[in-house]
């Protein structure tokens, strides 16, 4: 047990539910005519890309009607595809009646297309309370909930790039709405009131800057005894460099390099260097090469 | 005035939780385990679960929830707060976070699991309409597995891998950016372990799809590809490329020696090639 007792005073502010995302009331509209099909055949699997948000949401791109891309969670938690009010204006997509619309068409980045897609254009408090304090690190534009997931099965694993969908043939039944009057309960308007409220006392947080690697035009080897130029384009910087075929690197920026991962290490760690000292073994001689790394992958 | 006294007074929640020590839940299964999931009426995901060994409980598997949640009634009875704790007032119950010496998921266990301890209007509210739900699982789980989801079978499967990256909280995350008052961004490197040889630039207000390609290096991949200056790039290995970000992270998820698809337009046309990037730099 860790909760320790008595009390102690407010130090850890408990507000976390303000991130969770469960969106669990849907207005009595139900979806019973959810016509959504999927092109092409059953059974293709895709290979869908995703980011991981700072918030440790699953983030994955779509374009609905051929508009975007937009932003949305994958999330079990979600009866169905909600996008946020703000972005279906943006991209001029009409909210129907009572909020709900049908999409022509999804496109899942990756392969994944769905037809006549139901949606929520709604902005859940979750969402818009973490982009108004930039929590995530991205956009966020929504969420997809179970009227798309259902028509596949998905496979997730954090430590690859891509999940994996592959389409189940069946016609997933519609999700019926749970909420008792066609009102939220009285607790979640409060907790949606107090997210808005928590908004206008803290700082937005900024967006993140992308540093990408500069290049220096060198093919590598790992042979177990340490990292060797296979190959060096024409005219790359390596080569203006000096670097030759066969070299072994021994240091990048003054740092020992015995492997690949030592290198690339160094190399993300010194991501925007415009020069850099590397020091080769050449037929048993150590030099010391000062390149000027290009821009590019 | 200084805005985290504002956040304290606002939010006054008597916070006893002890931060867990950053222990990651272990894994104690080697191959794929297959949990039966509740599809709700609603359509959420219902899943049992057990803590300290108490339960069963039903509680809602969500993979939008960045915690794994436990209602104040399953902490008492697993014995996460006392008895009084769990009578003390606290807006929506918030107890702030805990660890449950063991969390099983089906048949699945995993050991000093962070939980936060609250009682979720959200789960409240669905509990009088579905049945009882006494909280979530969340990312602090799922992480840990190649997790898969079939709603027609109506099960999700997990297998375990070495997910190492759970790394800060969020509270931690709000409290280090109210406490940090230099608005500087967070600076992310994009460090692709391949050599692909060419360059790719996005002009600002460009009102086409793609990455436009500015330099191909002789004797590259990309040049043995024959990607030319001028291509427009619109994906890479399934990945838009709507910007030089898209592209590097689109990069980095290609393996050296593996061959990837480039969708490019050149002129009117628009062509498929395929690239095999180099280990390099």
């Amino acid at each position: 047990m860790v909760l320790d007792h008595p009390p102690r005073p407010a130090r850890r502010p408990c507000w976390r539910w303000f991130l969770t995302l469960l969106v669990a009331l849907l207005p009595p509209a139900a979806l019973a005519e959810d016509k959504s099909h999927i092109k092409p055949a059953a059974e293709k699997s895709f290979r869908v890309p995703y980011q991981l948000t700072d918030t440790k949401h699953i983030l994955v791109r779509a374009r609905i009607n051929g508009k975007g891309p937009f932003h949305f969670i994958i999330d079990t938690g979600a009866p169905t595809l909600f996008v946020s009010t703000e972005s279906a204006k943006k991209h001029g997509l009409e909210a129907g009646k009572e909020g709900w619309s049908e999409f022509e068409k999804l496109e899942i980045e990756g392969g994944p297309v769905l037809e006549g897609v139901k949606a929520r254009v709604e902005t859940p408090f979750q969402v818009s309370g973490m982009n108004a304090m930039g929590l995530p690190g991205i956009r966020l534009d929504g969420m997809l909930g179970y009227t798309v997931l259902a028509h596949y099965r998905i496979e997730l694993d954090l430590t690859k790039p891509h999940m994996i969908w592959t389409r189940i043939p069946w016609q997933p039944p519609a999700p019926q709405g749970i909420s008792e009057n066609g009102q939220a309960p009285a607790e979640i308007a409060v907790m949606g009131n107090m997210a808005k409220l928590l908004q206008m006392f803290i700082q937005k947080r900024p967006a993140p800057v992308f540093v990408q690697r500069r290049m220096l035009g060198v093919e590598l080897s790992d042979s177990g005894s340490g990292v060797t130029i296979l190959r060096v384009l024409p005219s790359s910087p390596a080569a203006l460099a000096g670097m030759k075929e066969g070299d072994r690197i021994t240091h990048f920026q003054e740092k020992p390099v015995t492997s690949l991962a030592d290198l690339h290490a160094l190399a993300a760690e010194h991501a925007a260097k415009e020069e850099l000292s590397i020091q080769v073994n050449r037929g048993g001689k150590e030099q010391v090469l000062s390149v000027k790394t290009g821009r590019g992958l | 005035m200084n805005s985290f006294a504002a956040f304290c007074l606002l939010v006054v929640v008597p916070a006893q939780a002890e931060p867990a020590p950053a222990a990651p839940p272990r894994p104690q299964v080697a191959k794929a385990t297959t949990v039966p999931m509740e599809v709700l009426r609603s359509k959420h995901i219902a899943v049992q679960i057990k803590v300290n060994g108490k339960g069963p409980y039903r509680v809602i598997f969500d993979t939008g929830s960045p915690v794994t949640l436990l209602s104040n009634r399953i902490a008492e009875e697993t014995g996460l707060i006392s008895k009084d704790q769990a009578k003390t007032p606290a807006l929506f119950g918030a107890r702030g976070m805990g660890t449950a010496k063991t969390l099983q998921v089906g048949d699945i266990v995993v050991e000093d699991a962070p939980v936060m301890i609250m009682d979720h209007p959200a789960l409240k509210a669905a509990g009088r309409v579905l049945g009882q739900l006494d909280g979530i699982v969340g990312f602090p789980f799922f992480c840990r597995y190649k997790s898969t989801f079939d709603y027609e079978a109506q099960t999700i499967s997990f297998v375990p891998v070495e997910y190492r990256g759970v790394g800060m909280d969020m509270m931690q995350m709000v409290l280090v950016m109210m406490n940090d008052r230099s608005g500087k961004p967070l600076q992310k490197v994009q460090s692709p372990t391949t050599l692909w040889g060419f360059r790719v630039e996005r002009a600002e207000g460009d009102p086409d799809a793609g990455v436009v390609v500015k330099e191909v290096l002789p004797e590259s991949p990309a040049a043995r590809a024959d990607l030319k200056v001028g291509d427009r790039l619109l994906e890479l290995d399934g990945t838009w490329t709507e910007s030089v970000e898209d592209t590097y992270r689109a990069a980095a998820g290609v393996p050296a020696g593996q061959a990837a698809k480039m969708k490019i337009r050149r002129g009117m046309d628009e062509i498929s090639i395929t690239i095999v990037p180099k280990s390099g730099l």
